[in-house]
């Protein structure tokens, strides 16, 4: 067993073991000195009742044992050992060991031997006798010391001793002192488990208070119920929960106030980015209207000018070829044929300006057409770039099919600017189930890392149109292993913005 | 002590003087005061006794080739026999003797040397003992002595005052108590044959038992267990040495060995109790004051 193994004693065991094991040591002291003071007592008192009732008997006897007058010793012998239960034997035997009285008892036994002598010697009184001894009679009192001389001894009184009628009476006394010493015990136990309670029933509370605590209710209910560091633990639980509880109240506050605030402002945000969106869209909308009209404007009366122009000048050109050849003839028929070529480089580079303000093959082909013409446009033998596409896209929005237009076309732009890809293909699906629509653009290029590389104007232009159409956008790309984009745009949400 | 030995010793140069022979006429009286110890006791007793001599020997002038009678005062046995030893024209006055002692130190002298020689017997003169039972039991009371061999001479004195018992040397003491059963009273006298250490206490008892009382002769007799006796102080012992000193001086004639003249009583009152005696005053006061 460990020399430890109270360690593991709840406060109460130890409390009752602390107040138990003195009183415990204590009753075992005081019961085996007890047994013993008692034993020593019989012992001690029989052997001096012994002796002074030898010594006693042998100084009264000496009379008779000289006298011969036996009769009275006897009776008076027998008078004392019949009184007294502790006499078991009592003998007078004179000079030569010869026994001249005999008394035993009638009640006492003889347990344990227990035996006295004393001599009977012949008791001399010092006293001036008026001898012829040397010495001054004087009858008036005198103060003169005896001689010392040996006294006669004329026989012996031999007391023998029973203990058990006083070993009796001690282990009356013994049993009762043992019953009260029990009770005592009992007394004291019962006093320790009540002190060990009223220590343990404050620490039990206070520790159920501390486990609410701990299992978050702050606010508990322990009254002070005792004194001293227990009442003062008690009423540290009791204000530690009122601090904690209003600590807690005072948080709570805190947090529900900065909630409130955080969903404000997240509100506001969210506002402010439906708002952004809104705007956004609505610049694209109106960029695109203003594209529209630009190129409207381009081709119908820039172009028809040009249009004119060139005729005009193909008619001063034939003009010029009916009059007779001269050399101002020639040179007008040259300068008419500059104009007109002028006039068709200006025509083709509007039909351009208008093809990027206004994809008009948007219009004729559709989503699914444009992107197939647009990547034949980019399509060369540096990148070759293949077109996938899944699902009806002729009834798509306008603004969807201009938006995911300008997103693969920004797309584009980006892998034959930035990639240096050989291979690219673009991939539509238009997801009618889900109400989405995927555009995913994947190159062999050098790719990028995404966590550390700022995002270029290009891709935060497509991300602005996607979020502007509640769609989302991934970008995956990793230095060496290319670039895919992933685009999902839904289907419904253009409309009920429109 | 020196002032002892220095007081011996003078008085002792002074009777060497004297017991030179020489035929000069008898003119006066000295004395001299024999001790056989050195005790406290004896010193007491001698110097009492010499304040006492003074004044009866100083009439007497010392001049050259005046013969003085000498008078020896022997205290005590010791000094008795020093005294009876002197071979001189003396006379030896002794005290603190008792009479049995005295008796037998006197009757193994010559008639003349004898006749030189009085004493004050140191125990209780018989009469007034048996007075003092008188006090004590208010009445005439049967009183038993026992005798000896060496105390028979006592035997006159006794004559009228107490039954006696004589006692031969080897007669068992409680054999003589038995036959003095019929007394109240035992007077004791010193006997040793009779009275010793170690009978003493069985006699009290056995007297006790048979409820008779015992008058002792001294007042350490009456401590350890007698009714009561009469006792002498040494003043008192010592006064009537000098008035018989200066009875002797004054008529040439020595006067006869006597008792105590001057006493006093002891009572053991518990005795008295257990006896169922009534001790009273008168018993108490019974005494004969020396001048």
């Amino acid at each position: 067993m460990s020399l430890r193994f109270w360690r593991s004693w709840s406060i109460g065991l130890r409390m009752a073991f602390i107040t138990m094991l003195p009183v415990v040591f204590l009753f075992t002291a005081f019961v085996w000195y007890s047994w013993y003071a008692h034993r020593a007592q019989v012992a001690e008192e029989l052997s001096e009742r012994g002796r002074i009732l030898a010594r006693a008997l042998a100084e009264t006897s000496e009379y008779n044992v000289i006298s011969g007058n036996l009769t009275d010793l006897r009776l008076t012998i027998n008078g004392l050992v019949q009184s007294d239960s502790s006499i078991y034997r009592v003998d007078v035997v004179d000079a030569s060991g010869k026994r001249a009285v005999r008394v035993t008892s009638e009640t006492a036994q003889d347990a344990e031997p227990h035996y006295y002598e004393a001599p009977i010697r012949k008791q001399v009184v010092w006293i001036n006798l008026f001898t012829d001894n040397g010495t001054p009679h004087v009858s008036a009192s005198s103060d003169a010391r005896p001689p010392t001389l040996t006294t006669e001894i004329v026989g012996a009184v031999r007391v023998r001793m029973s203990p058990s009628n006083m070993l009796a009476k001690q282990g009356r006394r013994f049993r009762i002192e043992l019953a009260m010493a029990a009770l005592a015990l009992v007394a004291s136990g019962i006093l320790a488990w009540v002190l060990a309670r009223s220590l343990t029933l404050p620490l039990k509370e206070a520790i159920g208070a501390l486990r609410a605590i701990r299992g978050g209710t702050y606010r508990v209910e322990l009254p002070v119920t005792t004194g001293g560091e227990v009442g003062e633990l008690q009423a540290s639980i009791g204000e530690m929960s009122v601090a904690l509880d209003q600590s807690t109240q005072d948080l709570e506050n805190k947090v529900a106030e900065r909630t409130r605030d955080l969903l404000a402002s997240r509100n506001e945000a969210l506002r402010a980015d439906a708002d952004k969106r809104k705007l956004i869209r609505k610049v694209n909308s109106i960029i695109e209207d203003e594209r529209k009209s630009i190129a409207v404007e381009i081709h119908d009366e820039l172009n028809a000018s040009l249009i004119a122009v060139r005729l005009e000048a193909q008619s001063i050109g034939t003009l010029a070829a009916k009059v007779p050849p001269g050399p101002e003839m020639d040179d007008i028929r040259g300068k008419a044929q500059a104009i007109t070529k002028l006039a068709l480089d200006l025509y083709a580079n509007g039909r351009r300006l208008v093809r990027r303000l206004r994809p008009e093959v948007l219009d004729m082909l559709g989503l699914h057409g444009a992107v197939e013409e647009m990547l034949r446009h980019y399509d060369s033998a540096d990148c070759r770039f293949a077109f996938h596409s899944e699902g009806d896209f002729s009834r798509l929005g306008n603004e969807l099919a201009i938006s995911a237009y300008r997103i693969v076309q920004e797309a584009l732009s980006n892998i034959m600017k930035h990639a240096h890809a050989t291979a690219a293909e673009v991939t539509l699906v238009l997801d009618a189930a889900n109400d989405v629509l995927r555009i995913e653009v994947e190159d062999n290029g050098q790719g990028f890392d995404p966590a550390s590389s700022s995002e270029g104007i290009g891709i935060i232009g497509m991300r602005e149109r996607v979020v502007a159409l509640h769609g989302t956008i991934a970008v995956r790309s990793a230095p060496g292993r290319g670039t895919t984009l992933a685009i999902a745009l839904p289907l419904s949400v253009v409309s009920a913005v429109s | 002590m020196k002032r002892l030995r220095a007081l011996i010793a003078g008085w002792v140069l002074a009777a060497g003087a004297a017991a030179a022979p020489a035929p000069v006429p008898v003119s006066g009286y000295r004395f001299q005061i024999i001790t056989g110890d050195e005790s406290g006791l004896t010193l007491r007793i001698a110097e009492d006794l010499y304040k006492r001599l003074v004044p009866t020997f100083a009439a007497f002038r010392t001049e050259l080739a005046q013969r003085r009678r000498m008078v020896y005062i022997a205290i005590g046995p010791d000094a008795l026999r020093k005294a009876a030893a002197q071979h001189c024209d003396c006379v030896v006055i002794s005290a603190f003797t008792a009479s049995q002692v005295w008796r037998a130190v006197v009757d193994r002298l010559p008639p003349g040397r004898a006749r030189s020689m009085t004493a004050v017997y140191a125990e209780p003169a018989p009469a007034d003992q048996v007075r003092l039972a008188t006090l004590l039991y208010r009445r005439p009371v049967r009183v038993a002595a026992i005798l000896g061999p060496e105390t028979g001479f006592l035997q006159p004195a006794l004559l009228g005052q107490a039954e006696v018992l004589q006692a031969a040397r080897d007669d068992d003491v409680d054999d003589v108590l038995a036959r003095a059963k019929r007394s109240e009273v035992l007077l004791a006298l010193p006997d040793s044959a009779i009275y010793n250490p170690e009978n003493i206490r069985n006699i009290l008892l056995s007297t006790y038992r048979r409820k008779q009382a015992v008058i002792g002769f001294s007042s350490d007799m009456v401590k350890v267990g007698a009714l009561a006796t009469t006792y002498s102080e040494i003043e008192d012992i010592n006064a009537q040495v000098a008035e018989m000193a200066a009875s002797f001086v004054a008529s040439g004639e020595l006067p006869e060995p006597q008792f105590p003249r001057y006493f006093h009583t002891a009572i053991n009152e518990g005795v008295a109790r257990s006896l169922d005696i009534l001790v009273t005053n008168e018993a108490r006061r019974f005494a004969r004051a020396r001048p």
